[in-house]
């Protein structure tokens, strides 16, 4: 038997560090257990072949609230967020549409592919940037429980209306349409360009189980587009390092607070006794005993599998069961030889150092998404791919290169039946083949490649069916209804069990915030003081 | 000189309804039609000699006993009838009945299954009847709510109440969610998980696993979750509402269709016809599509940028096309018997969303779901012995690739297709046959797109965006224009709602 800690957290992904950092910080005395031997769950940097270090699985930075950066410190301890420059669409015809930081250049471009394209982008952006205004501040807030009149829900909750009263009622009745369309019609309403709309499509559409056709997507690209970096809103930028950079420096930060993390070794269950969390046991046998047990697993591992089923209400268990968090994505890591070429660029366009995508039209995208359905992998995949050596040196050798490709759609199953080798080597080949049709000589300049699956990241981080946002971001999985409608609020039917994933609210990508909000709520469970955590500000 | 009060465009159920309930309250009413006949998209006409028969809308959903007394319909030769059973079939399937509506008897289901459609039947009806309280008044607008919504919206918050924190939670987790997700959350029957997800997604461009899917479910359900849908024929009520409005004093003009709303100053203050008549009254209302109206009658001219923007943002293309089959004899199909009945082909889940799939892309499904109206034994309006088959075919798109002149027999064939295998030899028995599909819609009655809601009913244009904001409390920027009509709150249906709404808002107003 060891020493009792006030607190333990399982897994030391970035939310499960960013909790465990606010409680070691108000005093308590924090233990984290992961089961890998490294720690950063899907925000990490290993080796992908010798010298080459590569972000496995996520991959780009932007929605990590910047509160948070500050609060614990993370530039002191190492983290450092390059906002890149640039970016891609590949046309089927030889063409491409660039597109840039620079607002104007941006625009621009838009306008070369179809003339009103470019007054369009300006009132676009206008009508999205106030969307984003409108819900940046409800992520650093617990949702408010609307079946309850305690006075914390109630003054949540009017705190909303505040907010959405705050609007004119033209604004009101655009904000409504915007959270329910599907990404598709709503550019349709903007543009006329094929390749513009497939562009602004993609954040619509990234991992989720929709296609861009789906009413709801457009909710979902302002998820991709709340972030900034460095203060600018909607940027995207590369961690030096990689992801794992980002964990690193949590990981510093908690232990320069005190804090110990303990890895390689699993929770193979939660102790509870008497509907109380009294700590866990490990695979090993070893226990660690604690009055507050926070997961940072996805809610149907937390419950179904590291929680006996008879110490929770049936209704929960079912509404568990029923969570939806079918996998979408996979992940194609390259190491390169060389910098590969793409003719239809300029020479020495910046548009390499961006996101480049190969899927010019939303029909292509959508028919991705129908062959998802019906459980196989898109024959055309829509790709994010980018090369973050093209920035950050530290990453590669000189001269080689790393280039990560997200690619959509991956199904959790093939056709129902689980994933084999050889499926994931013919998926992987799939993404190489689109590559190389727009690189020539693409295929010779690999030295090394990992396939992801579903399958991959369920059984490396621990993500149930791969999904990477630890549960759809769907209307009846969000705010208040994320993960289970009456406990949006991190706590559990158990008392003293705590869940702090992006399976709770505000959901995934690399935020932090689910982690920081969960550590409030313990804090005030606690009855410690939130002092040192800084409230959500408004910068828009 | 004004010739009359109010000028009604359009003598579809709506305009009736609203012209009928306007001329009791003393006014002036003249209606005015394009067609020869009334009816609009509820209207009839002859199919092969002998066949008598609706030529589009050919079963009603949500027309209530307080919309008939409200127009002293049965004083007007209503006929009311029984529920129409709905019968899902499927080849190498027994066939699945549901007598009466959702909540009546089902054939051939186990007992856990009854059970689970009865917990979720019983879910979706309490959710609807909360919706249901704001289809049947002006719209809330998002800065402003009548102080009979605010009651409505009490009683709501009341009944939630009463029913439990847990109901409540549930609301707002379904409310917006796929109907796939809901059904397979549930152990029913593949068959009738088929039907209600093809109910939920019929005349609206979605698949049963879009998000919101489940509303359209909640829209057919909302007229029975309080019991009060009364089963007429479509016919019949386009009958007593002519007969109706005609007592009341309305003046109808058939075959000249409306050209343009005279405005002047800003005011509306007329119309003039294709025949180039001038019509005088202080207030218009248009039932036709608000597209239409805005578009067509009005012009993007005199509408200011904003407005004529967002009327441009109206999907109106239409996806579901009517087939008319008139058959010498009347076939033979499992399970069902000697009534009017609604068969229904949407085996499972999965078939109506592969039928969805080809849709998006301008394409027609390979098999295509549908719902199929056959008339009773000894009906009237066919020969003896004979039958009409209404067929409405969902996910065929207004923009077909390969175009409708190809689309049309493409599409006849691979329903007949479906057919021949629930009932072999009926190809056989067609004594003629039509395919109206959404141009066919558009040019015959008037409705761009041809979409049976006058545009898209998803969440995204419904209540105070419908048919958009700033136009969506039935009265336009325009004063003195009004709307009514599927493309304006609650939406389509053969309901009058609409209608009456619109009416009750002038009258309100002291139009």
């Amino acid at each position: 038997m060891q020493r009792p800690y006030d607190v333990i957290v399982i897994g030391a992904g970035h939310n499960g560090l960013v909790n465990a950092c606010y409680l070691q910080r108000a005093g308590l005395n924090v233990l984290v257990v992961e089961k890998n031997d490294w720690i950063g769950g899907a925000a990490v940097s290993r080796e992908l072949t010798a010298g080459i270090l590569y972000s496995n699985c996520s991959y780009v930075c932007s929605l990590f609230r910047p509160e948070i950066m500050r609060d614990l410190e993370l530039a002191k301890h190492g983290l450092q967020i390059i906002a890149y420059e640039g970016g891609a669409v590949f046309k089927q015809d030889g063409d491409y549409l660039a597109s840039y930081r620079n607002h104007h250049a941006h625009r621009r471009e838009f306008a070369r592919h179809a003339p009103r394209d470019g007054e369009a982008y300006e009132r676009y952006a206008r009508d999205v940037t106030r969307q984003c205004r409108f819900i940046q501040p409800l992520l650093m807030r617990t949702a408010p429980d609307p079946a309850s009149l305690k006075p914390r829900d109630l003054g949540e909750l009017f705190y909303l209306m505040k907010k959405f009263n705050g609007l004119t009622a033209r604004e009101m009745a655009a904000t409504v349409r915007f959270w329910t369309m599907s990404i598709s019609d709503y550019l349709d309403e903007y543009f006329e360009a094929d390749v513009v709309k497939a562009y602004l499509a993609l954040a619509g559409i990234i991992g989720t189980a929709l296609g861009p056709m789906s009413p709801g997507t457009a909710y979902v690209l302002l998820h991709h587009y709340m972030g900034e970096v460095d203060g600018n809103v909607g940027a995207w930028g590369y961690a030096r390092g990689g992801m794992g950079a980002i964990t690193q420096a949590l990981a510093s930060s908690f232990r320069a607070s005190g804090g110990i993390i303990e890895t390689g070794n699993q929770v193979s269950r939660v102790l509870v006794t008497n509907g109380r969390a009294k700590g866990v046991v490990m695979d090993n046998g070893d226990e660690h005993s604690a009055d507050t047990v926070v997961s940072n697993a996805d809610v149907k591992r937390t419950f179904l599998k590291l929680v006996e089923e008879p110490d929770l209400p049936i209704d929960f268990v079912r509404h568990v069961k029923n969570f939806k968090m079918r996998g979408s994505s996979g992940k194609v890591n390259i190491a390169l030889d060389s910098l590969p070429e793409f003719p239809a660029l300029p020479t020495d366009s910046p548009c390499i150092r961006g996101d480049m995508h190969f899927t010019d039209t939303v029909e292509r995208m959508e028919r991705g998404y129908d062959d998802w359905k019906d459980g196989k992998w898109s024959a055309d995949p829509f790709l994010d791919m980018m090369i973050p050596t093209t920035i950050d040196p530290t990453m590669a050798p000189p001269g080689q290169h790393f280039m990560s490709c997200f690619v959509q759609y991956c199904p959790p199953k093939v056709r129902g039946e689980d994933w084999t080798d050889a499926d994931r080597d013919a998926f992987g080949q799939t993404v190489i083949n689109q590559i190389a049709d727009y690189s020539p000589g693409f295929k010779d300049r690999i030295i090394h490649m990992e396939v992801r699956t579903p399958r991959e990241l369920e059984a490396e981080v621990g993500l149930t069916e791969g999904n990477i946002f630890q549960g759809e971001l769907t209307f009846d999985q969000l705010l208040f209804n994320r993960p289970i409608p009456g406990y949006a609020q991190y706590r559990s039917p158990i008392d003293g069990l705590y869940i702090c994933g992006s399976s709770t609210h505000p959901g995934g990508g690399v935020m932090g915030a689910p982690g920081r909000n969960a550590a409030i709520e313990i804090i005030r469970d606690l009855k410690r003081s939130p002092s040192h955590v800084s409230p959500a500000h408004e910068i828009l | 000189m004004k010739s009359c009060d109010v000028i009604v465009i359009g003598a579809g159920h709506n305009g009736m309804t609203a012209a009928t309930l306007l001329a009791h309250s003393g006014r002036k009413i003249l209606l005015l039609e394009a067609a020869d006949r009334p009816g609009g998209m509820a209207g009839s006409y002859e199919l092969a000699p002998g066949y008598t028969v609706p030529a589009l809308a050919h079963a009603l959903s949500g027309l209530e006993a307080s919309t008939l007394d409200a127009l002293s319909l049965d004083k007007h030769g209503l006929q009311r009838g029984e529920p129409m059973p709905t019968v899902g079939v499927a080849p190498d399937q027994a066939p699945l009945v549901i007598m009466g509506c959702y909540g009546g008897q089902i054939s051939d289901l186990s007992q856990p299954q009854l059970q689970a459609w009865s917990d979720l039947h019983k879910a979706l009806s309490f959710q609807s009847a909360i919706l249901k309280r704001f289809i049947a008044s002006a719209p809330p607008q998002p800065d402003h709510t009548s102080m009979r919504l605010k009651a409505e919206a009490l009683k709501a918050g009341l009944a939630v109440k009463r029913a439990g924190k847990d109901q409540l939670r549930e609301f707002l987790r379904m409310v917006l969610m796929p109907v796939a997700d809901v059904l397979e959350e549930t152990d029913i029957d593949p068959r009738l998980a088929g039907l209600l997800a093809f109910d939920a997604t019929l005349g609206i461009a979605v698949g049963p696993r879009s998000p919101t899917s489940i509303l359209g479910l909640y829209y057919r359900l909302a007229g029975q979750a309080l019991g009060t849908e009364v089963p007429v024929s479509v016919t019949s009520l386009i009958h007593a509402l002519t007969a109706a409005a005609t007592t009341a004093g309305v003046q109808f003009q058939f075959g000249d269709a409306v050209q343009n709303v005279i405005v002047e100053n800003g005011v509306a203050v007329g119309v003039m016809t294709q025949s180039g008549k001038e019509f005088r009254a202080a207030n218009v209302l248009s039932a036709i599509s608000p597209v239409a109206t805005f578009n067509n009658l009005v012009g993007p001219r005199l509408l200011d940028t904003g407005l004529a923007r967002d009327v441009r943002t109206i999907r109106t293309a239409g996806n579901v096309t009517k087939i008319n089959l008139a058959l010498r004899v009347r076939p033979d199909l499992a399970g069902v018997g000697s009534q009017q009945s609604r068969i229904v082909f949407a085996p499972d889940i999965n078939a109506v969303e592969r039928a969805f799939n080809p849709s998006k892309y301008g394409e027609l499904p390979e098999v295509p779901c549908f719902e199929a109206v056959l008339s009773a034994v000894g009906d009237d309006a066919v020969p003896d012995g004979a039958a009409f088959l209404s067929i409405s075919v969902q996910n065929t798109p207004f923009h077909l690739k390969v175009g409708w002149d190809q689309g049309r027999n493409n599409l006849l064939q691979s329903v007949m297709k479906v057919l021949e295998r629930l009932s072999p030899g009926i190809g056989k028995t067609i004594a003629a046959s039509q395919v109206l599909a959404p141009p066919d819609i558009e040019d015959g009655w008037h409705v761009p797109g041809g979409h049976w809601h006058h545009g898209e009913w998803q969440v995204d244009r419904l209540f105070f965006n419908r048919p958009v904001f700033g136009a969506a409390n039935y009265r336009t920027p325009i004063d003195g224009l009004y709307i009514c009509g599927a493309g304006t709150h609650p939406g389509g249906g053969v309901n009058g709602l609409s209608g009456l709404n619109a009416a009750r808002e002038m009258m309100r107003a002291g139009r």
